[in-house]
């Protein structure tokens, strides 16, 4: 019997004493979280970090994963934001800096360029990217969840710990707030451009956002 | 699931893999939590997490100061019965090699002979993993033709090794002093030593002396199987046991094959090969628990009739 064929939830239930379950779990899922810890990251070390916290939480806190209240990843993206939460609260209390230099994980020169590349891949959208910033933290984080990290509203309310109406709720204003940044930067750049372009058309077309 | 699961594993992501697994070894052992989900138990929790992570320092200091044979299985202490996936068998072996850290380190090696005479060398090291300002011990007997060669043991403290991939055997420090490996070439300590060629032998203390050559130790296998480039070929027997064979070319011309105990994923034997398939060099290994029995294997053997002298024959040191 092999646990290539086991259900994320089969895993789940077997991390505590079977660490070959363990290691499917964290071969299967590893990329998942090291793309949520390369969103919020911004230095490749603390995304490995923060994927290492969040599996040895994973080990620590699996005997609390219930199949009946979700899926395993959303459960396993919950322990990463928890974990990216205390990694935070870590930095302010320490001082970003002694944070930063203490016990860092040493990556090879290979490895580092891989997970800038992740990290490069993950703020693909400049114009996005500044546009987020505009948003409030919470609101950024329901966007990320949903629109980067694949989860459903229901699921993403879970990992914050909020009810989804609520969840549902933040997302909308997310998004009217960042439709509404986006437009004003395309009018901004628009303002730049000067008359150069005539034809077109002067009054500014809503965008969607790309999440 | 499938394709992100095979995707190969970055470096860290193997150091990742191999902590987690060192720490599963300890954390299997503990009561399972009954505290509800989120935060709370995460956060409580992780503080054992961090302990369990320092470098495996956890799982080191539970196997490697019993003296039962039998608790030193390497890598996850409970064995489990599935197959596991061959590709982490090189994540294994090196749990394995370092919950060894405080046992006798034992190797045989035996050249393919050329025009010389056929030598064998046993080395013990202890322990297999010192720590800085440690003793460390470590023995070697060369036995050519079946007629002893030497026979010595140097006791030394352990130095710490620089930051770093991969020190140069030999280099120069900031003040010209040689080193090795990036530690003081000499260094002061004790040494014994028989010479079968003058059939003599010596006892120096306190001695000014060239630190031991470095020959295969643990460190220097872990470090091997770090690097990478191992390819998995199926299993083999080696004396009743049954191994998971490792393979990596060197440069066109040569090849490196370790064997691994299926059981404990311990190194059992390498061999290093031309691409002639002519074996130059087979050196089997062995983990031995740190029991008087076995520390009495560090101590050279003076036959019979060999007079005591001040110190070695000349270049017999080194």
């Amino acid at each position: 019997v092999s646990w290539n064929d086991a259900t994320d939830a089969e895993l789940m239930a077997a991390v505590r004493s079977d660490p070959a379950s363990l290691e499917e779990l964290y071969r299967r899922h590893r990329r998942r979280v090291m793309n949520y810890a390369a969103r919020r990251c911004s230095q490749p070390a603390d995304v490995a970090d923060l994927v290492a916290a969040t599996f040895m939480a994973v080990l620590l806190s699996a005997s609390t994963y219930d199949p009946g209240r979700g899926d395993v990843i959303p459960w396993i993206i919950g322990v990463a934001h928890r974990q990216h939460g205390s990694m935070l609260r870590r930095e302010r209390r320490q001082g970003a800096l002694a944070a930063r230099s203490a016990n860092r994980r040493v990556l090879s020169d290979d490895d580092i360029a891989r997970v800038e590349e992740q990290i490069d891949a993950a703020r693909r959208s400049p114009a996005v990217e500044t546009a987020l910033q505009v948003l409030s933290a919470p609101q950024r984080e329901a966007m990320w969840l949903v629109g980067h990290d694949g989860l459903t509203p229901q699921e993403a309310a879970r990992v914050v710990g909020i009810p989804s109406a609520a969840l549902r709720l933040r997302l909308s204003r997310a998004r009217h707030t960042l439709r509404q940044a986006l437009r004003e930067t395309d009018d901004a750049e628009d303002t730049d451009a000067g008359t150069a372009d005539n034809t077109r058309d002067s009054t500014p077309q809503p965008k969607e956002a790309p999440l | 699931v499938t394709q992100t699961r095979d995707l190969p594993l970055y470096d860290f992501e193997v150091d990742i893999l191999t902590e987690l697994l060192a720490a599963h070894a300890t954390v299997a052992a503990t009561p399972v939590t009954t505290s509800t989900p989120r935060g709370s138990t995460v956060r409580r929790l992780v503080p054992v997490a961090a302990a369990a992570v320092a470098a495996g320092a956890v799982v080191i200091a539970v196997t490697a100061t019993g003296t039962d044979v039998g608790s030193r299985t390497g890598a996850p202490s409970s064995v489990p019965s599935r197959p596991r996936p061959i590709a982490t068998v090189r994540t294994r072996a090196i749990l394995a090699i370092d919950a060894t850290a405080g046992d006798i380190f034992h190797t045989r090696t035996v050249e393919t002979p050329g025009a010389g005479p056929s030598c064998v060398q046993d080395v013990w090291t202890s322990p297999a993993e010192p720590v800085v300002g440690e003793l460390e011990r470590e023995r070697s007997l060369v036995v050519c033709d079946g007629r002893l060669h030497q026979d010595v043991e140097m006791i030394v403290t352990a130095a710490a090794i620089p930051p770093g991939p991969n020190p140069p055997l030999l280099s120069e420090g900031p003040d010209g002093s040689p080193l090795m490996n990036g530690q003081p070439a000499t260094t002061t300590g004790e040494y014994t030593g028989v010479d079968g060629e003058t059939h003599t032998w010596w006892h120096l203390s306190s001695t000014r002396m060239t630190r031991p050559l470095p020959a295969q130790t643990a460190q220097s296998v872990r470090a091997d199987l770090a690097a990478g480039a191992y390819t998995p070929e199926g299993h083999a027997t080696i004396d009743g046991h049954d191994t998971l064979v490792l393979r990596r070319g060197i440069g066109n011309s040569a090849a490196d094959t370790i064997w691994v105990d299926a059981t404990t994923f311990l190194p059992v034997r390498s061999e290093f090969a031309t691409a002639a398939s002519t074996t130059l060099m087979t050196t089997d290994y062995e983990f031995l628990p740190p029991t008087e029995a076995n520390l009495a294997l560090l101590a050279p053997v003076v036959p019979p009739g060999y007079p005591k002298v001040d110190g070695p024959p000349v270049d017999t040191q080194g």
